[in-house]
Order: C-alpha cells, then structure tokens, then sequence
C-alpha cells in the first residue's frame, strides 16, 4: 500500500485541499497522519484497504452529522479516493490525553480514584450521548480510547464503525471485549452489546485486568479462537462471580485485579457482580443502561473523600479503609448529607460535587478552637437558605458555613432547580 | 497519592512466541546470510516496539538454526528487547527433518519452550530456506503434525531463490498462501522485514471477529445479513488467514517476491509430466 510524505496533496469530497504533515501513527486498519486543512493541523486516518461501499456511505453520512458530543474525536470530512483508498479527517487528540493501552501496561496511570470514576462516569456520558442519537458504536475496545490520567476527561477516537442501532458496521468487535450473545452469534453488535464493551472497560479501568480472565483462562496453555470463542462467549464467568469461585484471579499472574477489587466500596463492586453475572450475560436488555451507569458511578464517587487523618482519599462504605495503604484508617462518618437519593458522607476535609458540578460545592472543616464541631463551607456562588428544626429560616452567604447538625435543612436555587439537603 | 503507592503491574499478557527456522547450509553462505542476519537485526527492535505496546501479548523469540551445526541461539524464547542476535554462518547440509522434530520437542507445554504462567498464543514459526532437506523431512514432519501447538500456529515459509523446495515448504506451512519466494536479496530482507512485523501485529492481538472474513470490506455478508438472515455467524478471523492477507497486502508492490499460487505456478516443472 502506499505510504504519504509529508507535503502529499489529498482532496476531499467537498473539494477542501489537506495537506500531510507528517505520520502519527500505524493501526491495524490504517495509517494516521497529521494534515493541514484551512491553515489549522487536523488529524487523518487513511485505510490501507478500500472499505467498503456501505462502510463508505456510512462515514460519509456521519461526517456530516455533528458530533454527538466534544468526548468524541468524530470524523469531519472524507476524502476523495486516491491510490485506490480513502481516509477521513477528525480533529487532532489534544495534549495530557494518553491512550487506555498504557493504563492496561501500567505505563500511565490514574492519579486519584477520584479520576478514575470521572473517567467511568465521562465514558458513560459519551456512549449515553452516541445512543441517544440512535447510533452503536459496534467495537468498543481498549485502542480508541484516551483518558487524562489526572482529571479523567475522556476521548474516544475510532468513530468510523459508528453505525446506526440495527445497522451493521460488519465488524463483530474484538474478542475479550465482545458481547457473549455476539461471540455466541446469537445476535450482531447493537447498543445493548456496546453496553457489555462498556462495562468490561469501566472494570478495567479500576483493576487493569480483564473481568473475565482468571484461572478459567489459565488452564488452557495455548490460546486458540475456539478457546476464545468460549472463554468470553457460552463460558464466561465473572471472576469474582460470588456464588462460583472457579474462575478468581491468579496470584502472580492477576496482580492488579487482586490488589485493586478489595479497594473498591461493595457497592461499586456490587454493580459489577450484577452487570457481569449469567442473569444479564443471556439477557442483554437487562444490562444498565449509560443513565444508569452514571447514577450508580455518581453514587460511588459521592462516597468518595477525604481521610480526616492523612488527607488521602477513602470511601464512605462499610468494610473500607483509607488508600493511603500507610494509614488503611477505616472512615467513621457520624453524619451524611441527602439529596434524595444521594447521600455525602460529612467528615472533615470532606469537599461535596452536587450533581452535575466539576466544582466542590461545599466542604466540611471543623470549628476552630472545638475539633469535634463540623461546619460546612457553602462554596457555590449562590445563597443558601437553611431551615431548622425550630423553624428559624436562616441565609448562608456564599463562602459562609453551616454548623453540621442532624435536622437542618439547606435550601438553594442553581441550575433552575430547587435543591433540598438535609443533614441526618 | 494514595492510589500511586500500590504498584501495579502491566495487565497478565498471554506471550505470542515467534520462532524463526533458518537453513545454515553451505548453499546459504555469502550473501544471503548476511543479508538474513542484517534483515533480523533490524527487525528485532521493531517487534520489541510492538511488544511493548501490547496489552494483549508479550512477544517473544527464539531462533534455530540447520546446516553443520544445529542450535538455538538462545536457551529458551526471550522477550523481544532482550532478545540479542547472534550472527549465523552457513555450511555443511540442510537438516530440515530434525529441525522439525527439534521444533517438535520444544513445542510443549510441560518440556518445552511454551511454559509461560499467564498462557501463551499459538506460536508464529517462520522457516527460512533456499534449498531441499538432505534427511528425513517426513519423519520430522509427521511428528510436528501431532503436536497441537503446531496445528494451530502460524506457519510462513521464505523459499529464497529458485532452488528452494517449495512443496517441502508448503508442506510445513500447510497454507500455499504463506509460502513466499524471494528473487534477490533486497527482496529477502523486505520479505523477513514484512513477515516478522506483520505476524507479530496479527497474531498477538485477541482475534477481530466480523462478519465475514474481509474485515470492512465484506460488503456480500452484510446484505446478506440486513436482508433478513437472523442468526448471526461469528467469525473470528483465523490468524493465519488473517496473516496472509496482511502480508500479501504489503508485498503487493515489491519488485522481487511472489507469494502463494503465483509462487507455485512458477515451480511447475513441465519435464515432470513426460
């Protein structure tokens, strides 16, 4: 096939002159390239074997649709065809993104478990936009996928097999991520199968290994497609499937799964054991849906604070102990924070993202000079009102606080809302 | 840093190991040797690269070597980055019988080479030679067919010029597709370059599974599919498969090479007939 130097001309269908920068890099299917197209660097991918006609008309049809949103590195623009192939034109990934292969080689990693569950919750977030459009993305795996290790943003590249729910993109995914019923060729890759790829990701962003790897894989020596076929289709099992223990990890060989689930609050792992367990392997309409995932993931990260002893980071959830693994304190939380069905647990050093915020909206300190009295600082830009059990109405100021006392009621209203806490 | 302070390790890699077979006899001294040892030089970094981008499989190699003297260059499949190579020298016969039943006992779990904890591919074996066995090649041959490791490895063959056997080669790969022939030496290099780099991308990664077997371009199957047919046929691509077509894909354009019946065509020997 042919390779470009930098300065190839390359045409596209809306007669749009690009320009080759120089390579990026080299996939299975293709070649990426840095171009220049209306003075601004754009990326490339170029096929190294002409799709097909349907594949074509598909990347065509989504380059002119907009992207489902900005966690996509979405196709822009096609190329006319030249020395028999084609390519498409997305925009360049930004700096402090690395590709999730370097996760999985321990090469790069996440800098907090707060940046991991970001991470989890922005990935859920891009696929709920991309279905909501009515769109699979059909090959969900860990090579088009780039995360900030430091804030969990997330961007997901490889838009091209993007086809309509219902529609098929003729490739089935990679083995290891694809949908049991898919491997089992009982049905094609549609949303709900994306939603399987999905969740064997989120896993492997917490524990790095695969969900389903334990010793099932290692008592076949060789790895053959057969093997693969029922490892990940009519045999696969959790390995930390609770009621069959045939298939845990192994010592020495799944180190980072050992380590990292016991780390986990029971109610992230809990999810896990459901999503991954045979009742919604053989029922795929039962899998979470991205909404779902977002609301239980929020839940988890709502646990997730401050070790009032270290400052490290340790869940609010029963069985859990600070990460510091020099400290392993477990959290005792006497008072929580509830926003329906949301609950913040309310611990010094405690910093609280109500939902839909980047930013803290409030954080618990103590009292100077009473160690054992918590306030809370409203740190949002707009009033608070509080109501207490006496019936006293009382206006918190941006940056003022509020003592923690069961029964207190704060109200505010952001983002169109009416918002109740109450602290119990 | 909490989370930082647990050391994790890259994610348990199965190991693809890619065993290269190379004919050390006398008709193979000169140049072609030394382009063989300059071509496996410079491919060696590259599959370490490959390697060590791969959150599926670790690559290792080993190589053998046939003529007078008969060895592996090293004791046992080492990781690509650590795998040094040794230049080979060519004289006396072409052994390729008992390179094979050497194969054959290296190809086990339990005495040979692929031993590792975390499982292993099925192995890539390129085998490399410009002349005819001088031994028993059926012998060795008949005891690599039962090996099971063999059965489901990867097998290539580069016949290098015109008196190479082809059909002992296509015999060893099993496949005439993976069988090449190499005109000349820029070609030989070109041709070890492609097959060590295109088998080591392929085959150590978990199998792309489509449709039909043409990734993207299976255009038939799919109509096939929208038109109403229900259940769906999961075809994970056979890797060997899978390799050919990669690699005939990039020899397309080289001057000096012909791969699979193009290569056989060539052999057909009229004086046979008579």
């Amino acid at each position: 096939m042919q390779e470009f130097n930098s300065g190839t001309l390359l045409v596209l269908t809306d007669n749009r002159k690009a320009r080759v920068t120089r390579l990026l890099g080299e996939g299975a299917q293709g070649i990426v390239y840095e171009i220049m197209l209306d003075g601004r660097p754009y990326a490339l991918k170029w096929y190294k074997r002409m799709p097909s006609e349907s594949f074509i008309d598909n990347l065509r049809k989504n380059a002119e649709e907009i992207s489902p949103s900005e966690r996509f590195l979405w196709p822009m623009a096609v190329t006319r065809i030249k020395f028999n192939s084609i390519g498409y034109v997305m925009p360049l990934k930004p700096a402090g993104f690395e590709e999730f292969s370097k996760f999985r080689l321990a090469k790069v990693r996440f800098a907090s478990m707060r940046a991991i569950l970001n991470a989890a919750i922005n990935t859920c977030e891009a696929f709920r936009t991309l279905h909501a459009k009515g769109l699979s993305f059909q090959d969900i795996n860990d090579g088009g996928l780039f995360i900030n290790p430091n804030d969990g943003r997330v961007l997901i590249c490889d838009c091209d097999n993007v086809f309509p729910h219902g529609e098929q993109s003729g490739i089935l995914g990679k083995a290891r991520y694809i949908a049991p019923e898919v491997v089992m060729g009982k049905s094609l890759p549609d949303s709900y199968s994306d939603r399987f790829s999905m969740a064997v990701m989120l896993f492997m962003f917490f524990c790095i290994d695969h969900p389903f790897e334990g010793m099932n894989v290692l008592r076949h020596p060789c790895m053959t497609e057969e093997i693969e076929r029922h490892l990940f289709g009519a045999d696969a099992k959790f390995i930390y499937d609770p009621d069959n223990a045939n298939n845990r990890p192994v010592h020495g060989v799944h180190r980072n799964a050992l380590m990292m689930w016991p780390l986990l609050p029971e109610e992230l792992k809990q999810i896990f054991i459901s999503e991954f367990g045979k009742e919604k392997l053989i029922n795929p309409p039962g899998r979470l849906t991205e909404l779902q995932w977002i609301d239980a993931l929020s839940k988890v990260r709502d646990l997730l604070t401050r070790c009032p002893e270290c400052g490290d980071e340790v869940f609010a959830s029963s069985g859990c102990k600070c990460l510091n693994p020099k400290c392993a304190r477990p959290l005792d939380v006497k008072h929580w924070l509830v926003n329906g069905s949301r609950r913040y647990p309310l611990t010094i050093g405690s910093q609280i993202y109500l939902a839909g915020t980047d930013k803290p909206s409030a954080r618990v300190l103590s009292k100077p000079g009473n160690t054992l009295d918590f306030i809370i600082q409203n740190l949002m830009e707009v009033q608070w009102t509080v109501n207490t059990p006496s019936g006293k109405t009382i206006t918190i100021e941006p940056r003022a606080f509020v003592p923690v006392k069961p029964n207190l009621e704060i109200k505010f209203f952001n983002n169109n809302q009416n918002i109740t806490l109450k602290i119990q | 840093m909490a989370l930082t302070d647990y050391e994790l390790a890259p994610t348990a890699r199965r190991v693809l190991n890619i065993f290269t077979l190379v004919d050390c006899s006398g008709s193979m001294a000169g140049e072609k040797i030394a382009a063989l040892n300059d071509a496996m030089r410079n491919v060696i970094p590259i599959v370490a690269e490959i390697s060590s981008n791969n959150p599926d499989a670790e690559i290792h190699m080993a190589a053998y070597c046939f003529g007078s003297e008969t060895k592996w260059i090293t004791q046992k499949p080492v990781e690509a980055s650590m795998f040094g190579w040794t230049d080979l020298d060519a004289n006396g016969w072409t052994p390729m019988g008992a390179a094979c039943e050497e194969l054959n006992n290296k190809l086990s779990h339990k005495h040979g080479f692929l031993n590792n904890a975390s499982g292993s591919y099925a192995p890539v074996i390129l085998l490399l030679s410009d002349g005819c066995p001088t031994d028993d090649f059926k012998k060795g041959m008949d005891a690599l067919n039962s090996n099971n490791w063999f059965k489901h490895s990867t097998r290539i063959a580069i016949a290098i010029g015109n008196d190479a056997d082809l059909g002992v080669l296509r015999t060893f790969t099993g496949n005439p597709e993976l069988v090449l022939r190499v005109h000349n030496i820029d070609a030989l290099k070109t041709a070890i370059k492609v097959v060590v780099v295109t088998s080591s991308m392929v085959c150590s990664q978990s199998s792309s599974a489509t449709i039909s077997a043409q990734p993207i371009s299976g255009g038939a199957n799919i109509s096939a599919v929208t038109t109403g047919t229900t259940s769906a046929a999961a075809v994970a691509v056979n890797k060997a498969d899978a390799t050919a077509a990669a690699i005939n894909e990039e020899l397309l354009a080289v001057d000096g090479i012909s791969m699979g019946e193009e290569a056989l065509m060539a052999e057909v020997d009229f004086d046979d007939f008579d």
